[in-house]
């Protein structure tokens, strides 16, 4: 046969070649064995049944794949075969493997682009909850000890023996008849931030900023029974299991999983920036009321901190001088973290006071001097 | 309609001989493929990443469809989903056990992070790890590359066992620790020996018969010389192993021939550092380039071979590709 195309043809089933011309059929390439071959072996491969097996690239040689026996390669020896082919067979204008449409194509990758960030935002804070709510408390308190040494490290704690003593009975007084898992542990640490944080597993910290600001041992009071409303809920929990969700996803997004390993050791200052919901305060406060009432305490130290807070909020977002009352809010950016990590505090205030009894300090004076200094 | 033409396995066919010695040639543009990865950079950032596993593909699609041998062209048939796949697979895998060691240690030495033993003691297990892992991870992207590398429409493939690999790697890195790195020639020849016996194209494998003993001369030599050649003779060391390597493989009847030397490699290594070190990396097509025209110009084939009698192997290719490598960031093209 003459006047068709030159082309090597490999069946696929060995690395033998042969020498053919090609020429068109009615729907199909028509494959004729050139002369000295073995000439009775024609073949035919539909138009529909047709890929290219390289990028279409401008005078490039035209290489063909048969999806109907797709070991078979039929290589032409130049691309002056193309443009006749791209006619009778439309689908190999499509750079795809495999002719899917380019439009599904892109939907497809929308599409999953759109599951990633769906995942990000919607997914994960979803599955933390149930997450936390498995875990043993063994991981809890391993994750926490975790935490809290890291936090040692960096931090000086305060450990005069008759504070520490002082602070113990009044937690011990705050979790008499309080019925949980936790082993609670509370520390002071020496930094003038108005702020306290609780780590998982019953890791409670409490900044000196925090004890310099309060006007009576019921405002200190208050807030622990908070923090330990977060353990006992495992708002800190959920809060790193979203966040090692957060850094797989990204550590896969990158592309360096390896990075996992480093994760556990940073989740320490993770904590700290860790944003509450507004959920998530709401049943810490409801259980510090419960807590106080239960101890006896006069909850009006809780609801008198939480409006100096909200003072200090506004007094942050406005910057404006009236509305600091107290010399102490003078150190307005020390509160800073407080306030990021507790949003709304004048709602909450309210909440509390409708809802908190009144009752006795919560301290001895004795006891709440002893607090105040132990940082020396 | 004609029905379609269903292939019967057809005698040899007489043209299908070689010639004498022959060169795989790389006829790629490099502008080609200046464009090829700057789209595929920009398309990576703008998925987060995700793209890189296409992108990946399309660079290997592309020079593996321009290096021809016996004018016919390589062919890739690996996928981006494939590669993705293999790569979330070993990421769940990775995250679970590093997950539970961790745990597990934290649960015996609570508080391990604030003290410089207890996290050595922690890292040293994982350092320890790396060394098979590495090597089964580089075996398996191997195994996956070769199961995609298509010359005739005639697949690669890899036998052999990847923790067998990574076990033997291994072993090799602790002999050559304790005999102060002198294993080091028996450790690449052995290394070598096991990729290359377990490489098949169709249904024949290539074989390898290479001895550390026969290195070992030119090792100790580079050593006495490491110092007054300011370790430049270590280029020419390599380019004597690889001789050697290709000298003693064999596939079919056809034999290799490897005519690198210390100079050409130097050139070849220095300018591709000065070129990615300049451009901040985005030279990198010229490199890759660089890489396959300098492998076409020193590696050669020798002998002949009937392509008729290599049959297309049935083995079991793997489905999804190089998660390992992925995971350890050493997949290259």
């Amino acid at each position: 046969m003459t006047g068709g195309f030159e082309a090597h043809y490999s069946d696929g089933l060995t690395a033998a070649r042969v020498k053919v011309s090609v020429c068109f059929g009615n729907g199909a390439l028509i494959i004729e064995p050139d002369e000295g071959e073995d000439e009775s072996r024609i073949m035919v491969w539909e138009f529909l049944d047709l890929r290219l097996a390289d990028e279409l690239r401008s005078g490039q040689a035209v290489r063909l794949i048969n999806i109907a026996q797709s070991d078979a390669r039929l290589s032409f020896i130049d691309g002056r075969i193309l443009d006749p082919l791209l006619e009778k067979a439309p689908q190999l204008r499509d750079p795809g493997v495999l002719g899917r449409r380019p439009g599904l194509r892109l939907a497809q990758w929308v599409g999953g682009i759109a599951a990633v960030i769906a995942i990000l935002f919607v997914g994960l804070p979803r599955v933390a909850e149930p997450v936390a709510a498995l875990m043993p408390l063994a991981w809890e308190e391993a994750i926490g000890e975790q935490v809290f040494s890291g936090f040692q490290g960096s931090n000086k704690f305060c450990e005069a023996s008759a504070g520490v003593d002082a602070l113990g009975r009044l937690s011990d007084r705050l979790l008499t008849g309080f019925d949980n898992r936790y082993n609670f542990r509370f520390a002071v640490v020496d930094a003038k931030a108005i702020n306290a944080f609780a780590a998982p597993g019953g890791y409670i910290v409490i900044y000196r900023g925090l004890i310099d600001d309060a006007r009576s041992s019921d405002d200190v009071a208050g807030v622990l029974a908070h923090e330990i409303g977060h353990v006992i809920e495992r708002h800190a929990t959920e809060g790193i299991v979203r966040a090692t969700g957060l850094a797989l996803i990204v550590q896969l997004l990158l592309g360096d999983p390896s990075g996992i390993l480093g994760m556990s050791a940073a989740s320490g200052e993770l904590l700290l920036s860790l944003a509450y919901s507004r959920g998530d305060e709401a049943e810490a406060d409801a259980i510090a009321v419960e807590m106080l009432a239960a101890a006896g305490i006069d909850s009006g130290g809780f609801v008198k901190f939480l409006q100096r807070t909200a003072r200090r909020e506004e007094a942050a977002s406005t910057t404006s001088d009236e509305i600091i009352s107290d010399a102490k809010l003078n150190e307005l950016e020390l509160s800073i973290p407080f306030l990021s990590t507790h949003p709304r505090s004048a709602e909450r205030a309210a909440t509390v006071q409708a809802t908190g009894s009144p009752g006795d300090p919560a301290m001895s004076d004795a006891d709440w001097l002893e607090l105040q200094s132990i940082c020396g | 309609m004609i029905p379609p033409y269903s292939p019967q396995p057809g005698p040899d066919s007489p043209i299908a001989a070689a010639t004498q010695r022959v060169k795989l040639s790389h006829d790629g543009e490099v502008y080609d493929l200046l464009g090829i990865y700057f789209v595929n950079m920009l398309l990576t950032i703008v998925t987060l990443g995700i793209y890189r596993f296409w992108a990946k593909t399309r660079i290997r699609r592309y020079l593996w469809s321009h290096t021809e041998f016996l004018e016919d062209r390589f062919e890739y048939t690996g996928t981006g989903k494939e590669l993705l796949i293999g790569f979330l697979i070993v990421l769940a895998i990775l995250a679970v056990t590093v997950g539970a060691y961790t745990l597990i240690f934290t649960s015996i030495w609570p508080g391990w992070a604030s003290d410089i033993e207890l996290g050595i003691l922690y890292q040293l297990p994982l350092f320890i790890a790396s060394f098979p892992l590495v090597a089964i991870a580089r075996f398996r992207a191997r195994r996956y590359r070769l199961s995609r590398t298509l010359w005739r429409g005639i697949r690669g493939s890899q036998s052999g066992s990847s923790s067998h690999y990574g076990v033997l790697s291994a072993g090799c890195w602790l002999l050559t620790f304790f005999t102060l790195g002198f294993y080091w020639p028996y450790m690449q020849t052995r290394l070598v020996s096991y990729r290359l016996n377990h490489t098949w194209f169709g249904d024949r494998a290539v074989t390898f018969d290479g001895n550390g003993d026969d290195l070992i001369g030119y090792y100790a030599v580079c050593w006495l010389l490491t110092l007054p050649t300011l370790g430049m003779c270590w280029f020419w060391y390599r380019a004597r192993s690889l001789q050697y390597y290709a000298s003693r493989t064999a596939y079919a009847t056809l034999g290799f021939k490897v005519t690198i030397t210390g100079g050409t490699l130097i050139n070849l290594i220095s300018t591709n550092l000065i070129l990615i070190w300049f451009s901040f990396g985005l030279a990198y097509p010229f490199v890759l380039r660089r890489n396959a025209s300098y492998l076409c110009t020193y590696l050669s084939l020798v002998g002949d071979q009937d392509f008729a009698l290599i049959v297309q192997s049935l083995k079991l290719r793997p489905t999804t590709g190089e998660g390992m490598a992925e995971a350890f960031d050493i997949g290259d093209f």
